[in-house]
Order: structure tokens, then sequence, then C-alpha cells
């Protein structure tokens, strides 16, 4: 061990002014044998958690702390030496977060009195010092001085070290670590460059002087201060006194407000009983026995205040009429479903307590997760949380926004001052997302014009890997709450999220799991937003559906997702879920869970698709593992598919026990550790083995359960979204008009465009009428003879306030002609020809062109027509749009249409090209040739580089295969074109159509747009 | 009469005209200004394979694998005016400058009497143009924007059926070898027949009155006029006014004269960075030649030359070339600047060529015994430009410090005389004044403990007294030109203060300190 303690580190997570992450500087502390080490982000303690977690792995203490800039711009480092220090820290920099904008944090002079208990500081300034010296007392005050081998601050270090004599205050080395080691440089001053919108050619001196803030070691720090020693045993003394580690937080839950004769355990047990009674009538003996050993085991780890916080949530749900549905792990739990927070009973599906909660788990709470309907649904539930437990008593979890492959490369690029040409070429060419793609580096800087022999492009490659997985910036997650006993602002510091209203705390989820912080994710669906809209359509016209009731044999729903037509059901619309569909032949609700659950990367790359498909189709006989484990696998054929059912092969061939389950739960869905991964795999080995079973079978189970690694997808998940993509299918088959008309008015959603759900429900015998000034209402209605009415929402130009104001004016008087209506409404022109483009203007005029030519006329005003009309006008001269220009106008003014398809106009010229509906008749292996409108590009990274490729045409939807050579061969081709014909060899099996694509060929397709094409994801 | 001389495509012909057999070839033309650097100009060749204006780069490419994508140069423009408005001037006194790539030319008073010579006057133009790399297209008209109107691209090819005699309209196509497409004249005499073929595009109608028209279905400038000029502009405003009038004959309107500039120059910006003398004299010579061929045409030659040269780290090269005698051979004014070139030597790749051609009258008198060619008196800016090729461009100048921590980096700023001469504030040193060696001398030192103990050189040296240091800078990592170095403040014997570095290439004494 050394004597020299390195106390002032910035990591990455310093956004732009540190250069490593905290695991990086954590993993240089061990190897430099340091005992501890502090980390001091600026302005936060964004990275603590994950430093906490490595540090302690590695055998360092880690120390928290924080720079925060005042608001006469000093940099004050602080360390926090108690809890108490810490939770000061916390509330110091809430306050100067949340009272400046997001971004900006300063802290006063005069409030730090208040907060200084328990920290210590380092003044480096004159200024630092003096203004320090009269809040903080001498112990725990420290002069920092630091030596970068840079001309002119030994004048600087002797000014400190006159001030540290002249105040009593004693001297402490530091290095001001802003990367780990010495190779990290050049990230930082691409962060600088970043930082200060400039390029490295421009930077000048703006850049560091040279490479010396990387953490030394104590011979360095030793000779760099051979004239100071006191300066260096005084950080080893220092860090000895500094207490406090985030093991230590004090996180507690707040306690549920219940009647003063009841307990929260009794008040939970009561309303869990309650529940049952509701759900069950005479509660069988099974589920009175599930809830007793439930409740048991959630007063025994103190946890009944969250879960009636949580269902008092859901109460306050349903009192507002906001759907509200919980997953995750919850639905695992009788307790839940008798509270009317999960929908799924989890003793008819056989689901694992142990999966939702366990005893003896440290840091792992109940996971419950709400869906919400998306939008101002689960907006008003939100701030109904921030009203009951205040401002800083929730916040919502950080999503931190990390560079990867696009982001590094671009802003690599701009520091590099590589021109904009290369850059967008280069970005063109990640068409895929997080994907791994198959372009390797070398490839696309070639195709994007830096060439290996580029000076820069050496530096370019370097710097491309190295800031992968940097912070970028911080984010809020989507709908994950925290909410503490007390302040929240103790325990995590809080900022203004960019929305209006949202505070966000500095850690994201994964961080407040690790420590103990329990969170309850508020999660925005779509889906819930249109079943909840279905639901209220069908009311209102007096067809009600009650989705709690829904028959669940219903056999025209089971028709309809065996033969794939399931475009805007909810998750088994995607095109990958369309081609399993009549192979697995959903039957049952349960099938729809698999089904569900079928299509991820665990099972598809644990190769555990194609078994079971086979194994249902009966072409294959059902085997298990071992002998044992055929009551966890007999309803999945054999196969393991759940989450779940990993941890019950853990428990009965390891003799795992819950909590050991819960930690490969975790190593299952932790997204960072692969050796949290390798250490828990070890460890079911090991247990394996102590149990005697063959080589063969661990082997089996140990390959099984590390494919579910990142991916794994639990049971009551699927169970969860299963009941939503059996509603969802269900009303498609039953009431499409209401469930169409709810789809498109809570777009954007879903796989496909609104094009394409509407000429899939015109297909469906939909009718859709187009957008009238006459009759439209803002959202797409259904009219008495169950068309849809498009409603003003679509309309891409008109703005909500012009819609208001022509549902006010209509309202008050139907409209007598054109002239009145542009004199009382008073849109501009721009949503005035949108509007006539679009024939919504047809009611006052004889067809489009003719409303267009109105439109342009000036209103006319206090004069002889102001009551009148336009009398006496000759007709308009202009001819009426063909067909053609109909669909035009159609795409562009609201991206969709309701006559024809495209397609169907330049149909007559591909004489020789098939129909989408017609390929079930040609023959397996023959050579076809498709076309359409590309509304679909994938390219999965369980596919091995092929792409999938979706073309709708007017009779509906052909899938192609891209091999990837043929893929990077005409990449641009197919990233970039809306229309393409495809030539190959057609694959009809088990009812599923492709075409292996050997060529593809540009649509040419004039002026017609189409639906626009959901790519790579 | 007015003809309006058109260089269709002209940002994308001014670029090629550096490299001319890229014309044949697929190549588009890209705004690096606009907002997601759209394609705006295609060679027929990529046209045909779709790529068309508005086109990211990426999706052009996904039409045309082989595309070739070019940035639009300013400089290339100007050349290219220039050389529009230099060989239109050597037909008419009478030119305007009317937009880019066009130019309008009054016909009155040339004794142009019918179409037929007013057609084979346009085609004159076209063929002095050619070898200049511009394919233009010319319309002849009674009115300057109705000569414009015919002289679009395209108009010519439709109106071929209406031969001599077949209305108003006389269309003609002009034998030279082309790569944009056809180049013709056509003669229009009354608007009428013309405008039924005119797309309405063509009357250049502002972005949103276009966009109404096009809701409209309005097409041409014949189905326009027959809206009617008052139910269009009640609805339009102002600006359909404009297209009425740019479509009628009667509108007429005096040019606006410009005179063609006095200086004939050829730049380019070179896409890679040029670091060898070869490409340089490839497209010198191309330069030399077109500028002479452009002098020869209205029957002058080149008095002087200027190059510049732009250079990668800021700063150009510029170097001035009396011509002796003003000559147009293309042998003698190449041998001339290649001689010079051969022996320059630049700090950093250069990334930009401008040559300028000072026209003057070929001598044609007889030259006294001693007169020398330079007959004009030298000018200031010349004799420093002479100073600056004779003693390197480092060694002229105002040294100006470069923002970087690199020590001792500055760069010579060329003196302007003509500006006032401020002197600049006086930096406050705290600390001994260093005075620099230039170059730092070459030491030999030994070192204890990483710090010199004995440091020996030409000039000066003993055993280490006292040191400070090291003080560590580095930078330009990011290229060749990366550095790193480790300094001393070192007292030797004597009392003597130096300074002392160590870097790749070993050791120096950097300077002495007073």
């Amino acid at each position: 061990m050394t004597d020299y303690i390195e106390l002032h580190c910035r990591s990455g997570f310093s956004f732009l002014r540190g250069a490593s992450t905290p695991e990086q500087l954590a993993e240089q502390a061990a190897q430099l044998q340091m005992p501890a080490i502090a980390l001091c982000d600026r302005d936060g303690v964004y990275g603590a958690p994950r430093f906490f977690g490595r540090a302690r792995e590695l055998g360092v203490r880690p120390i928290v702390g924080a720079e925060i800039t005042m608001e006469d711009g000093v940099i004050l480092p602080v360390l926090a030496r108690s809890r108490a220090g810490y939770s000061n820290l916390c509330r110091l920099l809430t306050g100067a977060h949340l009272r400046n904008a997001k971004g900006t944090c300063a802290a006063r002079w005069n409030e730090l009195p208040e907060f200084a208990d328990g920290l210590v500081a380092l003044a480096n300034s004159e200024t630092a010092i003096t203004k320090a010296s009269a809040i903080f007392a001498r112990e725990n005050l420290f002069v920092e001085i630091q030596r970068h081998r840079v001309r002119g601050e030994e004048k600087a270090v002797r000014r400190l070290v006159e001030l540290g004599e002249r105040y009593r205050l004693s001297l402490l080395a530091t290095n001001g670590v802003l990367y780990s080691t010495e190779n990290q440089r050049p990230i930082l001053d691409v962060f600088t460059c970043i930082r200060h919108h400039t390029h490295l050619d421009a930077a000048g001196t703006l850049l560091e002087q040279n490479g010396e803030r990387y953490m030394k070691s104590d011979a360095q720090m030793r000779q760099l201060f051979r004239d100071l020693p006191q300066a260096i045993e005084n950080t080893h003394r220092l860090a000895d006194s500094l207490d406090f580690t985030l093991e230590d937080l004090g996180y507690e839950f707040p306690a549920f407000s219940v009647p003063p004769e009841h307990t929260m355990d009794s008040w939970l047990c009561r309303q869990a009983f309650a529940g049952a009674r509701e759900r069950y009538g005479d509660v069988p003996e099974k589920v009175r026995g599930q809830l007793e050993r439930e409740l048991a085991l959630i007063a025994k780890l103190k946890v009944a205040g969250y879960f009636l916080i949580v269902w008092d949530i859901v109460q306050f749900c349903r009192e507002q009429n906001i759907m509200a549905q919980g997953r995750g792990s919850a639905a695992n739990s009788t307790v839940c479903f008798c509270l009317g927070i999960t929908a799924v009973d989890p003793l008819k599906f056989h689901t694992l307590f142990e999966r939702f909660l366990t005893e003896g788990r440290k840091h792992s709470w109940p996971d419950i997760d709400i869906d919400l309907p998306s939008g101002d649904r689960r907006e008003r539930v939100i701030q109904e949380i921030y009203r009951r437990y205040g401002e800083r008593g929730a916040a919502m979890t950080a999503n931190v926004i990390t560079y990867r492959g696009r982001s590094a490369a671009r802003e690599t690029g701009k520091a590099l001052n590589l021109s904009p040409d290369i850059l967008n070429r280069f970005s063109s060419l990640y068409a895929n997302g997080d994907f791994p793609h198959t372009l390797d580096l070398d490839a696309q800087m070639e195709k994007s014009g830096l060439h290996k022999t580029h000076p820069r492009a050496a530096a370019f490659v370097t710097l491309c890997r190295s800031m992968q997985g940097l912070p970028r910036h911080l984010g809020q997650h989507s709908g994950g709450m925290i909410i503490s006993r007390g302040n929240l602002d103790k325990i995590v510091p809080l900022e203004n999220a960019s929305m209006p209203n949202r505070v966000v705390a500095q850690w994201d989820k994964d961080d407040c799991e690790d420590l103990g912080i329990i969170k309850v994710d508020f999660l925005g669906l779509g889906m819930m937003s249109v079943l909840q809209d279905t639901v209220e359509l069908t009311r209102q016209l007096q067809r009600p559906v009650n989705l709690a009731n829904l028959p669940k044999d219903d056999a025209r729903t089971f028709e309809m997702m065996q033969s794939a037509d399931t475009i805007g059901v909810f998750q088994i619309e995607s095109r990958a879920q369309m081609a399993t569909l009549p192979r697995l032949k959903p039957k049952t609700f349960y099938d729809v869970c698999i089904q569900v659950a079928i299509i991820r990367p665990g099972p598809i790359q644990g190769h555990l698709m194609h078994p079971y498909l086979a194994r249902r189709a009966g072409r294959e006989r059902i085997e298990y593992f071992h002998d044992d484990l055929k009551p966890v696998l007999e309803r999945t054929l054999g196969v393991p598919l759940f989450q779940e059912q990993m941890l019950q092969m853990a428990m009965i061939m390891a003799d795992f026990t819950g909590a050991e389950a819960e930690e490969l739960r975790r190593a299952l869905s932790f997204h960072r550790s692969q050796d949290r991964m390798e250490r828990i795999i070890k460890k079911l080995r090991f247990a394996m083995a102590n149990k005697g079973h063959s080589l063969k079978t661990i082997d089996e189970v140990c390959q099984t359960v590390s494919s579910f690694a990142l991916y794994g997808f639990p049971e009551s998940h699927a169970i969860s979204f299963g009941h939503l993509a059996y509603a969802s299918a269900y009303l498609k088959a039953h009431r499409a008009p209401e469930f169409f008309a709810s789809l498109l008015n809570n777009q954007p959603m879903g796989f496909y465009s609104p094009a394409t759900l509407v000429k899939d429900g015109q297909r469906h015998g939909v009718k859709f009428r187009p957008v009238c000034a006459a009759q439209s209402e803002w959202a797409c209605a259904i009219e008495p003879d169950f068309s849809i009415r498009l409603g003003f929402c679509i309309v891409k130009t008109l703005s909500n306030n012009g819609a208001k104001k022509l549902l006010e004016e209509r309202q008050n008087a139907p409209f007598a002609s054109l002239e009145d209506f542009k004199r009382r409404v008073r849109l501009n022109k721009d949503e005035l020809r949108t509007l006539a483009e679009l024939g919504a203007l047809n009611c006052f005029a004889s067809h489009r062109r003719d409303a267009l030519w109105e439109v342009e006329r000036p209103v006319r005003t206090g004069d002889l027509f102001e009551s009148g009309d336009a009398c006496g006008e000759p007709p308009s001269p202009l001819e009426p749009m063909n067909y053609a220009e109909r669909i035009q106008s159609d795409f562009a003014g609201m991206n969709l249409t309701t006559g024809r398809h495209p397609m169907a106009l330049l149909r007559p010229r591909l004489p020789d090209v098939w129909r989408a509906a017609d390929l079930a008749k040609a023959t397996h292996g023959s050579r076809v040739r498709i076309a359409g409108n590309v509304i679909c590009r994938q390219r999965p990274g369980t596919a091995k580089g092929f792409v999938f490729i979706s073309l709708e045409d007017e009779t509906g939807v052909s899938n192609a295969i891209v091999t990837p050579p043929l893929f990077e061969a005409n990449r641009l081709l197919i990233t970039e074109e809306s229309f393409l014909v495809i030539e190959g060899r057609l694959q009809h099996v088990d009812n599923v159509i492709h075409v292996k694509a050997e060529k593809i060929e540009r649509l040419e397709h004039g002026e017609f747009a189409g639906p626009q094409s959901y790519d790579f994801r | 009469m007015f003809a309006a001389v058109l260089i269709p495509n002209f940002s994308l012909q001014a670029v090629l005209r550096a490299d001319p057999d890229l014309r044949e070839r697929p190549v588009a033309l890209v705004d690096p200004e606009m907002t997601g650097t759209p394609i705006i100009q295609a060679t027929l060749t990529a046209a045909k394979a779709g790529v068309v204006a508005g086109l990211t780069p990426a999706q052009a490419m996904a039409r045309c694998r082989d595309l070739i994508i070019k940035t639009r140069s300013r400089p290339r423009e100007q050349s290219a005016t220039e050389i529009l408005l230099q060989t239109a001037y050597a037909f008419s006194p009478n030119i305007e400058s009317t937009a880019l790539g066009v130019c309008t030319i009054e016909l009155k008073q040339l004794g142009l009497r019918n179409a037929s010579d007013m057609q084979n006057y346009g085609a004159k133009i076209i063929q002095t143009l050619a070898p200049f790399y511009l394919e233009a297209s010319a319309g002849i008209a009674p009115a300057p924007a109705l000569a414009l109107l015919a002289a679009q691209p395209g108009r010519s090819s439709e109106e071929c059926s209406f031969r001599a005699g077949d209305g108003d309209l006389f269309a003609a196509e002009v034998r030279t070898p082309s790569v944009q497409g056809r180049q013709s004249v056509l003669v229009v005499r009354s608007a009428n027949q013309f405008a039924g073929h005119l797309p309405v595009a063509a009357l250049e109608p502002a972005p949103e009155i276009a966009a109404i028209l096009l809701r409209w279905g309005i097409r041409t400038a014949g189905q326009l006029l027959e809206l009617g000029k008052s139910a269009v502009s009640e609805r339009l405003g102002p600006g359909a006014l404009e297209l009425f009038e740019r479509i009628s004959e009667d509108s007429a309107r005096p040019l606006k004269l410009v005179s063609p500039p006095e200086l004939f120059s050829e730049q380019i910006e070179f896409e890679n960075e040029v670091e060898t003398a070869a490409p340089l004299i490839f497209v010198l010579r191309r330069f030399v030649e077109q500028l002479s061929q452009r002098l020869k045409a209205i029957y002058l030659v080149t008095g002087e030359f200027q190059l510049r040269l732009g250079l990668a780290a800021g700063g150009q090269y510029e170097h001035r070339f009396g011509v002796p005698s003003p000559t147009a051979n293309v042998e003698t004014l190449f041998r001339m600047l290649q001689t010079h070139l051969e022996n320059v030597r630049t700090d950093s790749p250069i990334v930009s060529l401008e040559l300028t051609a000072r026209p003057a009258r070929q001598e044609t008198h007889q030259l006294g015994l001693f007169e020398n060619t330079l007959r004009n008196p030298n000018q200031f800016a010349e004799t420093l430009a002479r100073l600056t090729a004779l003693a390197g461009p480092d060694n002229v100048g105002t040294p100006v410090v470069e923002a970087t921590h690199r020590p001792d980096v500055f760069r010579m700023r060329r003196p302007d005389f003509d500006a006032v001469q401020h002197s600049p504030a006086r930096t406050q040193h705290a600390g001994l004044q260093l005075r620099r060696f230039r170059p730092p001398l070459p030491a030999h030192c030994e070192f204890r403990e990483n710090s010199p103990a004995l440091v020996r050189s030409e000039r000066m040296g003993g055993p280490v007294a006292d040191a400070r240091g090291p003080f560590v800078s580095s930078g330009n990592w990011w290229d060749n030109q990366r550095w790193a170095r480790e300094e001393w403040d070192i007292e030797i014997a004597g009392g003597i203060l130096i300074r002392v570095f160590r870097s790749e290439e070993g050791c120096f004494i950097e300077g002495v300190y007073d």
C-alpha cells in the first residue's frame, strides 16, 4: 500500500471535463496499490455508484466528493467526511442545480455554511482560501497544490504555500487527475474541443499543455513534492478520516399513512384479502396460502409501504380513468394481483414468486413497473407523484447517454477537423443503429473518403474506439421514478430535466438498484392509450367491450394471428413476429405469451426458437435436459424460453437458494458486466457438478443460461404483454373501426406508419373518409356507418390552435361557404392551402383545385361582400386534379391516402412483377420479382448480417431477405431508396413467404411518396 | 433584339473546367453551404442514372454507384463568369452580367438583319466559349427576359419542329462537341407561340408562387397566361405580375451594362492537399493555355502573372512575375512559371492555386537599345514580392505568435504598409528575458536522475550548477506534426543561465537568459 492517495479525480461523468470512466480510475488506483481514492466530478456525484461498485470489488476505498462551481466561478472541490456531509453535499448541489436551467450549476458562498458540516474542502486559489476559511474549520479545509510540470506553476504553488501558512491550513497534494493513464489525454483534448465548439487545429492553448494529468504513483508524487513532503503525508491522513462511503447511504422508502389502528403490514393484508375477494369471490385455499406466504415475507422484508404506495398510485389511476397495468416481476405476485396492480393471476400461470421477492437479497427490492397510456395521461400520474412527495422527494432516474459508434465518430471527426462531407458520408454508412454492423471501420473509412494514409486517420480510429461508452450527457429515463422518506436530495443530487416540471436524479436506474433505492417505472405504452381509446369509442357506439372479460378463446382472433394478420397489434406485428406466427399458430392465450417472448435475441441466440417450433409442429421429439426439469419446462415443450425457467432450473439442478437465483437474475438482466455473468455461471457449474450431474447436462444448462444474458425475458412480462397483444388483436378482429381510429389518434407508435395502417384497415373492410372541414373533429372519429372520418390531427401543417378555432366556429354555426369559412376561422395561407389540397374544403368547392383557387383570393371584409359570398365570381379556370395528383397531395399533406395505393398506379408499368397477395400462388423456389414502397428495413443483431426488407403494394406486404454480400453491394440503394424492385427465389415454407433477393433495383416512382419506413430497429 | 447566352449547370461546368475529362462521366455537384449538402447539379451521364437536384449525396450514390461528387467552388465560378463576360465583350460592347452563368447582349446596331444572321451570331459566341470547356445555349428575342427564356436548355429541341416559316420561332443546333446536351440558338420573334411550350419553372417564379402554381396544375407559361393577369395577380400579388412581364415581348428594359474585368484569372481549390510540384505544374500549364487563349480572343497578351498558392496551414504563398516582353506564347510563359515553382518550398501542403494575368498590348514598336522589359515603374508591392521570393517567405514580414503551447512558434505576416501602423501592446514579462538561438544550438547533455548534469555545445557549456525543470509540453498528437519536449532552466559556469530542451531530435540549447 502506498502513502499517497489521490483525492481529486474527475471522470467522464464530469461531462467533457474528464476522459476516463469511474471504473477505469478505480482500476488504476488498484494497479498503483492505493488504499483509497476520491472521485470529485464537476457539480455532481453522477459516477459515484459505478466508482463505488468497482473500487469495492478491487479492495480500494472509494471516497465521494465533487467539484462545486461557486457563483463567482471558483471551483471548490469537497469531500464527504460523513453521511451528514454527503447529505449536505447532495442538498447543496440540488439547490445549485434546481435554481438554474439544466446544465448550469452555481452554489452561493453564503449558503455554504449551512451545508459545510461533514465536508472537507480543498481550496486551490486565493479567493477560495479566503472565502472557505471563513466557513470551514481548519481541520476541514486544505490548501490543494498541484504540479504538472508547467512553466510558471511554481509561482502559484509558492503563493498557495504562503497562504496556507498565513491561514494555518494544511497542504494537500493532488494531481487533479483528468484521466487514469497517460494515453487517454487525446480524449480529453477532443472533449475540450467539443466543449468549446472548436477543433484541434484551432483550439491552441485551450488544450492541456502536456499529458501530466494522469493518475500518478506514490513515487512520482513524492518526487514532485519532495520539497513539501507533508502535502503527500496529508493525503493519507485525510483519507483515513473520511468515513463515508455509499454503502452508508441511509436510504429509506417513504412510509404509507394508514389508519391508526393498523400497521402498514396489517393494512396491506386487509387490502390484499379484500382484493382477493373481489377477484375470486370465495378465496380459494391455494390463493389464501400464497397470499399469506407473500405477506409474511413482505412484512419480514419491511416493504409493505412500497406495495401500499404503488397500490395507492394505481387507485389514483383508476379514479382518474387512466388505464394502468403492472408488469415486470410484479406479475409473479398474488398480492399484486389481488391489489389490482397487475392483471395476471400468477397461480394460474405457475409463475415464480422468487423472481419477484426473495429473502436474503441485500440490494434488490421488488420491481413493480406500471404501464400507462403514453402522453398526457402518463404525465398526469408523474406530476401526481411530484405533488405527493414534493419537488425534492421524488425524481425521475437519469439516463446516461454515452458515446456510441456514430456519435463518437462524428464528434471525433469534427474535433480532428475532418471535412463535413467525409463525416456525413461516414454517418450515412451507419445504417443500422445499435446493431453490430458488418462494415468494418477500415472499409467504412475508405467508403467515406477517409483513406488510411490520411495523416489523421490513425488518430480517428483510436479515438473512435476509446470514446465508446464514455458519458456524453445526462438525460432522463423514460419512466423510472425514485422516491424517498425524508428528502431524496439527501441521497442523490437532483437537477432540472429539459422537460418542464420534471426533476431528475443524477443516477440511472441500475445505479439506484445497486444502491438499494426502490424505483417504480411508469412506462408509457402507446397501445395502452389505443386500448383505452378503443374501449371508449366502443362505449360511445353502444357496442362496449370490457377488456377485463374478453373471451380468451376467440376463434377469429386466433385465426387472424395464425395468418399473421397482425399489423397494428401489440408486440406481434413486427416482420419477425409475422414470420413466426404461421409456424407457431397460437391457439391459446399462453401461446400468445410464448409468441411475444420467442422473438427475442435470447431465445434466438440460444437456438431455442427453432427447437420449440419443431417440437410444436411434431417434427422433433420433446426432450428435457434432465427429468427433474420436466415440471418446469413441460409448458414450453422442454425448451426454456423464460427467465423464470432459468432460475427454476438453477434451483433444481444446482440447489440455488432464492437469493442465489436472484443473483442469477440480476446477472441475466444486468447490462454492464460480463464478469458478473461469468462468475455466476462458474458458480452454477460448480454447484451442478457437486450435485453429480453429467458434464453434458451441465454444459447444456450453462450454455442455455448464458445465452439469456442481456436478453432474458421474464414469463410474467410475457404474460402482461400477452394480455395487451391478445386484447389488441381481439379489438382488431371485432371492433376494427374503433381500433384503427384509435391507432391513428395515438401516432407515432408501433411498427407501421399511418399510411400502412390505413391500407391494412381498408383490407379489413374499414372505410376511411377524408378530412373534411365540415365534418372532421380533431381526432379521427367513427361515423354512424362505422366508417372512420380522418381527423385534423392527421393534417401536417394544421396547428392545434387553427383546428381549435375551426371547431369552435363550426360549433357556433355551420360554414355557409368557403368565403365564410376563410373569414371566420382565419387560418394562415399554408393551412388553407393544405386543407384545400387534401380535399378538406371540397364541401365548399367542386374539386380540390377549385378550393385552391379560392383560398388564394384575399378575404373581403368591411365591404359589400361582408355578409355575402363570392357571388358572381366566375368558376375556377383550373382543371380538377387527376387521381395520381390527388394521391400525391394526400401524401404531401398527411403522409397517407384514403385512395388507392401508389403502387396501384405504377402497376401497369410492372407487368412481370408479382403482387404481394399473389405470392402465395407462386411455387416454392421459382424466380419472382416483387416491388413496392419500402416500409421496413431491418438488420437484427441476431441475423448474422442478413437484412430484411418489407415492401408494401396495393394488396399487402411482401418480404425479402438480403444476404450480407448483396447488402454491402447495394447498401445505399437499400437504405436510401423508398421504392424498390427485388428479384429472387421465392421461399414458401410453413405458410411463410419470403423472397431471397438476388437483384435489387430502384423503382422509378416519379413524384409519388409512400408510407415511411421503419428502419433497423 | 437581345441575345442571352446561358451556360446551363453553370456551377458544375465551372468546376469541371479544371478536369474536363470528367464531363462525360457521372459527376454531381454539392453545395456545402446548403443545409444537408444536397446535390445541386449533375452531368448528363449522372442524370441518366437518376441523379437529380435535391438528393443527398448518399441517395445519389445509391442511384449511381460510380458517381463522383464535387463541391461547388465560388472561385471557379468567378473565373467562368469572367470568361463569359470577356467573350461576350468581344462580340458587343453592350453586355450585361444578368445572373450566374447568364450574359445578355444588346444586338442593336450590329447589323443583324434576319433570323439567320442572328442564329449565326449566337452560334459564334457558343463556339468561342467551347475551347474554355464551357457549353452554352443562346436565345434571341425582342426583350431580355424573353431572350433568357429562349436560351433555356432543352427549349430548342422541343421547338425543333417549329422550323423557319412555322410561326415566329427559329431554332438551330450549334454543331460543337457537347457533353452537357444540345447546344442551340433559338430566335423568338413572338412570345405567344413560345409560351405554350415553355415550362412555367423557366419563368423562375418565387418558391412560394411556384408551389402554388404546381398545386394549381399550371405547368406551362401558356397555361399561366390563360388564367388571366388580373385573376392571378389578385391571388398571388405583385410576384405574379413579374411572371407575366417576363413572358411579354413588350417588356424590353435597358441593360445594366458592365465591362469585363481587366484582370484575367483562373483558380482552383484542390480536393486533396498537394505536396509535390508535379500536379501543380500540370494545372498551371492548363491555366496558362486558357489565359492566353482568353487574352488572344480580345487581341491582348500577358503582361504580368500573379501566382497565389493557398496553404493548408493558413495563409498563402504569392509571387508576381513581370513578363519582360508581353507575349501570348504559352511555352515562354509556362517556362517562367515552372522555373520558379520548382524552387518554391512551402511550410505546408498547397490547397489552392490562383493565376492572374494582367493584360498588355502586344508590343509592336521598336525597343531602344538599353530599354529592358520592365517598362512600368516598380510598384512597392512588387518590390516586396520580389524580396519575399529572394529571402524566402519565412524571413520577410512581422512575426506573429501562434496560439499554441509549442514554444517559439510564430508565423510571418506580410506587412501591410498601406495600413496605419500601430505598435502592439507590450506583454509584461515578470521573469528574465530569453534571448533565443534560432535555430537552437545542438547540445550534448548528460543526465543524472533525469536532470541535466553537464551541457556541451559549440558555443557554450559546462557542468550544471543548478537546474529547474523539467517543464513538459507536447501537442499535435493527432497528425504527423506531433511534438514533445522537456525543458530545463540551467545555470552553468560563470553564472550563465540557459534554457535547454530535449526532444525526439536530441538536446538543444534554446537560448540564454539576460
